[in-house]
């Protein structure tokens, strides 16, 4: 069960810091394949977790990448929208890492398509890639944290535009709005049993399809941004890492984004 | 990429350092490798922090200031720079209940209103205007204001309070857009029921667990547990997170649509029909 009051400070590994250290964790980062899945895992490893991964699809290309990403580490190709595809990869994974305490998710399914044009089949596959995607894999880790850990940590990552509207990305938005409420519906029904559940939601990345040019003065999207720069994946592993850590067992049901101050405009 | 926590050659100013929140934040920080300047209206409790930060063979000054006091805000830092040179990182985390507390608001006096604003909210400004110049001087620099979870919801037992500090949240956002580009960050940490002091007895013991019911992770937050977000908010970790309101409740905020523990499986829930 959960710890009560007092809560005794966790020590940490030689050279490490309170909230940064994750020796002895294990995690799944479900949808691996992308630039920020990449950086997720290379940081807790680094942080001193064992991680494992899953792609987002079972495509071919999405295969190839997260083999590099796995790079030795156990992985498992999938469809996230797939609930019991997600399943036996989860179960497949927990069992090579001997257990888990950590999943994160960065679902990032993606389409730019004004609302009458967009199809039945295309508002399914996005919902599935974002929401579904997300609900599975929370779905699936949930019974391999809960009541097994006194420090389960499920974390989201996603795109500013969970929070705020664009034109012509009215699928996209709506599932990744959706994560916020499975997000916080969950840090709800979960936090009781130690298992917290929070998102980071990414700004503006260097990786942003059709993000402009890279010189700032030609660039009103760039010039947008307080900071003046677009986010690397780099700006979100350590966050990541503190919100699996287990000093962060009281932020729970938070969505906190890494912007560079995008989102706090008038 | 840990080695961007670090904190080696950084040097932070902390407000209400003496005790709670604002102690832990400094032995943390301390503990990355910072040197600290604590600072807080009572002389002894701030000397014990000092002392505590020196024994993990880091720097530490003691400066009595009242941080209502726009006079002594500046002279604070002021006598730190001179001390130290510079200073990286401003933490104003000074704050407290007031006297408007509990009180019906026809009978706030103006100066249960002021005093209130004053300690939690034009404290929070007099950093930022104090510490702005040298960091703009100097090329950048962090600030950390420390709001609460009654500055985003209604509470009616600290209406003056939680304006306060709701005034600290849009504070920040609105800074946060001044400063980006002279390379500062400003970011504000928003805690929900937080104990400030050790558990002695079997009795504090227990009636923190009852009030840990209210709290979605059942149990209340404890002062250690700003450590390491301060630090994370302090380093160079979060170069790309500025304006933002990081909350560290426990849940509640994420919540409070139903009193805590409501069951909806009982089919209570939605629009009806």
């Amino acid at each position: 069960m959960a710890a009560q009051n007092p809560v005794v400070p966790p020590k940490v590994a030689d050279g490490k810091l309170r909230g940064f250290d994750l020796t002895g964790r294990r995690a799944i980062i479900y949808g691996a394949e992308t630039s920020v899945g990449r950086a997720l895992v290379e940081t807790f490893r680094e942080a001193g977790a064992t991680v494992g991964v899953t792609s987002a699809s079972s495509q071919g290309d999405a295969l190839f990448a997260l083999k590099k990403v796995a790079a030795g580490g156990p992985s498992e190709a999938v469809d996230l929208g797939n609930g019991t595809n997600v399943q036996v990869a989860t179960k497949k994974l927990v069992k090579d890492l001997g257990g888990l305490d950590i999943a994160v998710v960065a679902p990032d399914t993606y389409l730019a398509q004004p609302l009458a044009k967009t199809s039945d089949a295309d508002l399914a596959t996005v919902i599935s890639g974002n929401l579904t995607a997300t609900y599975n894999a929370f779905r699936s880790a949930s019974k391999e944290l809960a009541g097994k850990t006194e420090d389960g940590r499920l974390l989201a990552v996603l795109s500013g535009l969970a929070l705020r509207g664009l034109p012509n990305v009215s699928a996209y938005a709506a599932a990744q709005a959706g994560v916020i409420g499975l997000v916080r519906a969950l840090s709800q029904e979960l936090g009781g049993r130690g298992v917290t559940t929070n998102a980071l939601v990414a700004g503006w990345m260097l990786e942003t399809p059709g993000r402009g040019a890279d010189e700032i003065n030609d660039n009103l999207l760039q010039r947008y941004i307080p900071a003046r720069r677009f986010g690397r994946p780099e700006d979100l592993a350590l966050l990541a890492v503190y919100l699996c850590s287990n000093a962060s067992g009281y932020v729970n049901g938070h969505v906190v984004s890494v912007d560079g101050g995008a989102l706090k405009h008038l | 990429m840990l080695e961007r926590l670090s904190m080696a050659g950084k040097n932070v100013i902390i407000t209400g350092a003496g005790r709670g929140l604002g102690k832990q934040m400094a032995l943390a920080l301390a503990d990355a490798g910072a040197d600290i300047v604590c600072a807080a209206r009572t002389p002894e409790q701030i000397e014990e922090t000092a002392t505590e930060i020196r024994e993990r063979g880091r720097r530490a000054l003691a400066i009595p200031t009242d941080v209502a006091s726009s006079d002594a805000v500046d002279l604070l830092v002021q006598t730190a720079i001179e001390e130290w040179g510079r200073i990286d990182v401003m933490i104003a985390n000074a704050g407290g209940g007031g006297k408007a507390s509990l009180k019906d608001v026809t009978e706030i006096s103006n100066e249960d209103w002021y005093d209130t604003v004053d300690i939690n909210f034009s404290s929070v400004f007099f950093c930022s205007r104090a510490i702005i110049p040298h960091f703009r001087e100097q090329g950048g620099g962090v600030i950390i204001n420390v709001a609460s979870g009654t500055g985003m919801r209604g509470d009616p037992r600290l209406i003056v309070y939680g304006s306060s500090k709701a005034g600290v949240v849009t504070f920040t956002m609105s800074v946060a857009n001044q400063v980006a580009r002279d390379n500062i960050r400003i970011n504000c940490i928003v805690p929900g029921f937080v104990l400030q002091k050790t558990l002695e007895s079997e009795d504090e013991i227990s009636a923190t667990r009852s009030r840990g019911r209210f709290i979605p992770t059942q149990r209340v937050g404890e002062a250690w547990e700003l450590g390491p977000l301060a630090l994370y908010l302090a380093s160079d970790a979060s170069s790309y997170l500025t304006g933002e309101a990081f909350v560290i409740d426990g849940g509640g905020l994420a919540g409070g649509f139903a009193p805590s523990g409501w069951d909806v499986t009982a089919g209570v829930g939605g629009l009806g029909s």
